[in-house]
């Protein structure tokens, strides 16, 4: 018989994985993650394509992830600090060290609605790890997210505001948040695909979560103990308050909620990557 | 080296009508797969048989046989209910006419996001992209959205992006049918090429002269099951005496 070409006449070797099995009961986790690892470099051109053509296609460009924020915590400030009399101290930064994150997680939950849905084309013509087209919308959700930040950087300048001793809690928050978004993001575009009350539904979770995590008022405002332990269940409210000892070292009181959301965090992200692998048959079969 | 592709006890079902509900009972229920909810039915079951590496194999069976579903799980982008399928080398699927080209990007941006995908770099990207184009014949339009193209050019884009990988396994799925004469005695010229470099080929096609020029081997598929495996001559002639003892 004849040499064959394993990886074309020229000699190209693309993929470690040109060797693929498939079964009813699916691939072992580890071989799954080993795959998507394989083609992480379709993530990061999925994520270099949609910050260019988001920069490059609107005249503002990058302006527009410093405005964006800017315009709500303007707006917040008026109605909450100025309307209602907010007595909280330097109110725009309290508002910017929330309102980033909550923008990130807001926009990173809309946009994969459609994640899967929108590349319908290239799923059902070309055979990847299906998580990239999620994990791709996390990434340039990410990235806009840090890039949003020096407006919080800004806002503490102008009212003379120094970062505290919990700095180091902006980190944290960040990585917390990433694996709660992983986890979200799997969920919800592969949730949407086959059911799309989904994108209905979530419209209205966003607007009631919004004011059920810290954004607006400190999380000390709720007085009843046992409502509070109740509210720190959401995941957002530990990552937030974390944000926000990065500035206000007076209003972080206490680990047990940032405990609580890094189990939610790690909850989600085993959930939604489960429900994605659970949901992956009938969604290709749906696409 | 041995089978390319190996086919074992493959099923895969789908819903008649589009209840989500049947979906969902995915998720919770264990086992859910393996049975046939009410609306639901098997586009493929108990499939098996395997290709050898360098083989070239047709695919027979009139429309709705499940022909295409075979091809879709072979190149990975359905997965299998039941059963299991390996295949040993990479894939170059012309599946879609479109070969999931986005249509508001150009010509230009599709090849080069196609075959990112494929898993080349920009700079093996770089080295082909004049040879694609041309062998396509859309110089002039490589800057033009893909939604303008007529479905010839699509085809005929496709076509030479997915030659181009040069993967060691081919899947045809009757998209030559679009094609001009001169089209197709291009593909055919390719193909040609691709078989007596050793490639692995599996077509799904309903043209009988192309069959028997480029496979060997056919698969008659019915109702989504194979019914006979053998020299592609014999295998068209009891499709062709089962077709018309069905009228």
């Amino acid at each position: 018989m004849e040499p064959l070409p394993t990886s074309g006449p020229s000699g190209v070797f693309r993929h470690q994985s040109d060797y693929a099995f498939r079964t009813a009961t699916g691939v072992p986790f580890g071989i799954r993650l080993a795959h998507l690892w394989n083609r992480r470099d379709v993530i990061r051109m999925f994520v270099g394509r949609g910050l260019k053509v988001k920069y490059a296609s609107s005249v503002l460009g990058y302006a527009w992830s410093l405005i964006e924020p800017a315009l709500f915590i303007g707006v917040y400030f008026i109605v909450f600090g100025k309307i209602f009399h907010s007595k909280i101290p330097d109110y725009p930064l309290f508002l910017a060290t929330t309102i980033l994150p909550w923008l990130w997680f807001n926009s990173t939950t809309t946009q994969s609605l459609g994640a899967l849905r929108s590349n319908a084309r290239l799923i059902t013509s070309i055979a990847l790890p299906r998580e990239v087209y999620p994990l791709s919308v996390v990434g340039e959700k990410f990235i806009e997210f840090l890039l949003s930040l020096p407006v919080i950087v800004v806002v503490a300048a102008i009212y003379g505001v120094a970062p505290t001793k919990y700095i180091w809690a902006l980190p944290l928050a960040i990585l917390m948040q990433l694996v709660l978004v992983v986890g979200v993001s799997l969920f919800i575009s592969s949730l949407n695909t086959i059911l799309r009350d989904v994108q209905r539904g979530i419209g209205v979770v966003l607007r009631m979560l919004f004011y059920l995590c810290p954004v607006l008022y400190p999380v000390t405002r709720i007085k009843n103990v046992s409502l509070r332990h109740l509210y720190e269940l959401n995941p957002l409210v530990g990552i937030f308050e974390l944000d926000r000892a990065a500035w206000f070292a007076k209003d972080f009181s206490e680990w047990r909620a940032v405990y609580i959301s890094a189990i939610g965090c790690v909850l989600m992200l085993v959930i939604g990557w489960w429900t994605f692998i659970r949901l992956e048959r009938p969604v290709l079969k749906e696409l | 080296m041995g089978d390319a592709i190996a086919v074992s006890d493959v099923g895969i079902k789908f819903a008649i009508n589009r209840r989500r509900r049947m979906e969902l009972k995915n998720l919770f229920v264990r086992g859910a797969r393996e049975t046939l909810g009410t609306g639901e039915f098997w586009a493929l079951r108990n499939v098996s048989f395997s290709v050898a590496a360098g083989e070239s194999v047709g695919l027979i069976g009139r429309n709705g046989s499940g022909k295409s579903t075979l091809l879709r799980l072979i190149a990975g982008v359905l997965l299998p209910d039941e059963g299991t399928i390996e295949v040993h080398g990479g894939v170059g699927a012309m599946i879609e006419l479109s070969a999931g080209f986005v249509g508001d990007l150009t010509a230009r941006d599709n090849v080069y996001l196609i075959s990112a995908l494929h898993g080349f770099s920009r700079e093996q990207t770089d080295e082909r992209f004049d040879e694609i184009v041309h062998w396509a014949g859309v110089e002039r339009f490589v800057d033009t959205p893909v939604m303008h193209f007529s479905s010839g050019m699509k085809a005929r884009l496709a076509f030479s992006i997915v030659t181009q990988m040069e993967e060691p396994i081919l899947l045809v799925d009757e998209v030559l049918a679009v094609g001009d004469t001169a089209f197709r005695r291009k593909c055919a010229e390719v193909i040609e090429r691709m078989l007596a470099e050793g490639r692995t080929f599996l077509l799904v096609s309903h043209n009988e002269n192309d069959l028997r020029r480029w496979c060997k081997r056919g698969v008659y598929l019915k109702n989504g099951a194979v019914v006979t495996d053998g020299p592609v001559d014999d295998v068209l002639e009891e499709y062709a005496a089962d077709a018309e003892g069905q009228g």
